[in-house]
């Protein structure tokens, strides 16, 4: 008994320690065969859907800021409707046409070109942050305190914004129906609208909401600036965003410049900008073409005066300010350091104490160290996330 | 017959049928039998509930040799529903062979098996999402029971190794259920001692007893269903030939 009750443990023993060894490989089904067939004839999509998810660094969840939250599968379709031409009247232009992500989803000419070579009216503005500071945006989340669309922040909300774009007729020039009838017209939207919405019934709210989600979910929130700033003990926040162990000493100096005048307006922190919109004096007068803000709200202050933009990925996507006056951060900085204009709206912040505008008076070295601090905002995981890259083949 | 009476009632009394909720592993009751000599048998059928699930069990033991024995445990728990995709929840199917050892004690018993088994765990979300795996679990089992003239109770450890070695899933089910789903994928297979207590009348020829068995570390983000208890009734089918004989 004692033999055959010792056996009998070394033998179990040795079941247990040599058996069950083949990891475990699990086969996933997202779409069917037929759905992923259809969907690998036009597009590179992956036989599982990507995660669109949006985890916040620390840092910035202790500032406060959280992403709004995207719902994949309409990403997944956002994605593909952001991406197609041919939701424009010519075939040729999509959302991405002037939202370029490698360029930090923004566009590398002063006025973009949209359907029939036509011109749009003022500088794209770069997508890449939008989740940075999705929380405080859109009416229907924040009220009147939201951040809005476009730089005369007409728009309300994210659907209502990429619905301006659709309709422009210096952008894609669509009626929404004509929308709604192009994305009927391909075979890939059925199982996309499927997997977001439980049928491939399209409408124009449907398309809105996707694009929204899709573009909610790209943010830049790894750059060299934020990698220091997650180092950086929350309890003494932000009093040491003036200076980051990371950074050389070049870098530091242009944080502490940075900190100093412009944060004020940009955020100290690369959070949601600090204003809604502003004058920063780039003429003397309120030009009659494009009055801006004020040209919505008809309000006296607005006049003039455009949304304020962040300043994540900013080396990548100038040409800068509203009309893509400015080729260079170089040239940026030398306007702030020496150029704005006394604009009947400019703002406080950008004014001295005797109301008149501000010479910042940067040396040369301080305008170098500056640029040097602009570049720690680039964000290169966004320029190559294959989550927000080009589906089509 | 009076003796079968009560055992009939006891176990209408338990037929219960629920369906449950999502579940990667469930235990099935440890096997404790109570073999004496050569040709010793015997067949336990049983009910068996968890936090989430009821189940059916099946136990068999026959000694071919003295102190030897061979061990078949079949289990299937879950709403028949669940695998025709009619109602959301788990089921999970089983079957294993085992090889021991035994030997009586003054007051009881004392044993020792290994084996091993395989079986399916499915899984239905509704909308057509389902999961399915393969379960593989190979153990080593030790186990003590004390029984006198009318009562029995026992002690088993089972040590063992569970492994998934295929499986599929839809992936559009719940983030919840997806992580447990990826979390078995990385990690397994899994050392799990699973600790089972026995305790029952003895009824010549039959016994009835309840068994509780649970799964006695945590299985934190696996979705493991830990514990099970079962009422089962035993036949002693030795005792029946020797009835038979007299």
């Amino acid at each position: 008994m004692k033999k055959i009750g010792t056996t009998l443990a070394l033998f179990g023993a040795m079941l247990l320690v040599v058996a069950c060894n083949k990891k475990a490989d699990f086969d996933y089904h997202y779409y069917t065969p037929e759905e992923f067939a259809t969907i690998s004839q036009y597009l590179n999509l992956p036989d599982l859907p990507d995660d669109y998810t949006v985890n916040f660094p620390a840092h910035l969840r202790n500032a406060g800021l959280f992403p709004r939250p995207v719902e994949r599968d309409k990403a997944v379709l956002g994605r593909v409707l952001f991406y197609d031409t041919k939701l424009s009247k010519d075939g040729t232009i999509a959302c991405a046409s002037c939202h370029k992500q490698e360029i930090g989803f923004g566009d590398d000419v002063a006025f973009s070109r949209g359907v029939y070579d036509r011109s749009t009216a003022r500088n794209s503005i770069a997508l890449a942050s939008v989740s940075n500071f999705s929380a405080y945006y859109g009416t229907d989340l924040n009220g009147t305190q939201a951040i809005r669309f476009f730089w005369d922040n007409r728009a309300e909300t994210a659907a209502e914004q990429s619905q301006g774009s659709l309709t422009n007729s210096r952008e894609m020039d669509m009626h929404m129906s004509d929308v709604v009838a192009a994305v009927q017209a391909q075979a890939y939207y059925s199982p996309l609208f499927k997997k977001a919405y439980g049928d491939d019934f399209v409408s124009a709210d449907r398309v809105k909401e996707s694009i929204s989600n899709f573009v909610n979910a790209i943010g830049s929130y790894q750059s060299k600036f934020d990698e220091e700033a997650g180092k950086i003990d929350i309890y003494t926040y932000p009093a040491n965003y003036t200076n980051f162990n990371g950074f050389n000493e070049q870098q530091n100096r242009g944080l502490k410049l940075y900190q100093a005048n412009c944060a004020s307006c940009h955020s100290p922190i690369m959070g949601r900008p600090m204003l809604f919109n502003a004058s920063n004096g780039l003429d003397a007068i309120v030009d009659p073409n494009d009055r801006g803000v004020g040209y919505v709200t008809g309000i006296q202050a607005d006049e003039g005066t455009f949304k304020v933009p962040t300043l994540r990925n900013i080396a990548l996507t100038g040409p800068y300010m509203h009309d893509g006056r400015f080729n260079t951060l170089e040239q940026v900085i030398e306007f702030y350091n020496s150029g704005i204009q006394a604009h009947p709206n400019l703002h406080e912040n950008l004014r001295d104490n005797s109301g008149s505008p501000r010479q910042l008076n940067f040396s040369e070295t301080d305008k170098q160290d500056l640029v040097a601090f602009l570049n720690t905002l680039t964000d290169d995981h966004v320029k190559n996330d294959a989550r927000f890259a080009n589906p089509f083949k | 017959m009076r003796s079968l009476l009560l055992i009939s009632v006891c176990l209408a009394a338990f037929s219960v049928c629920l369906y449950g909720q999502h579940y990667y592993y469930s235990p099935n009751s440890i096997h404790n039998p109570v073999l004496t000599k050569k040709n010793d048998a015997t067949l336990g059928l049983g009910m068996g509930w968890g936090a989430d699930f009821n189940a059916f069990e099946l136990h068999g033991t026959f000694s071919p040799v003295p102190h030897g024995a061979l061990m078949l445990n079949g289990y299937m728990g879950g709403a028949q529903g669940v695998r025709n995709m009619q109602e959301p929840g788990a089921s999970l199917r089983f079957l294993e062979l085992g090889v021991g050892a035994y030997y009586p004690l003054e007051r009881g018993f004392a044993s020792v098996f290994a084996g091993a088994g395989q079986g399916n765990m499915y899984n239905y979300y509704g909308e057509e999402n389902y999961s399915s795996f393969t379960l593989r679990r190979y153990f080593l089992q030790p186990s003590l029971m004390y029984q006198d003239k009318h009562f029995r109770c026992g002690v088993a450890l089972r040590l063992s190794r569970i492994s998934y070695p295929k499986g599929e899933s839809s992936f559009d089910i719940s983030e919840y259920e997806l992580t447990a789903i990826r979390k078995i994928e990385s990690d397994a297979p899994f050392f799990l001692p699973e600790l089972g207590l026995t305790g029952g009348f003895v009824l010549p020829p039959c016994v009835i007893a309840i068994n509780l068995t649970s799964v006695f570390p945590d299985t934190p983000g696996l979705n493991f269903s830990r514990f099970n208890m079962n009422l089962m009734l035993t036949f002693e089918l030795s005792k029946f030939r020797k009835k038979q004989k007299s």
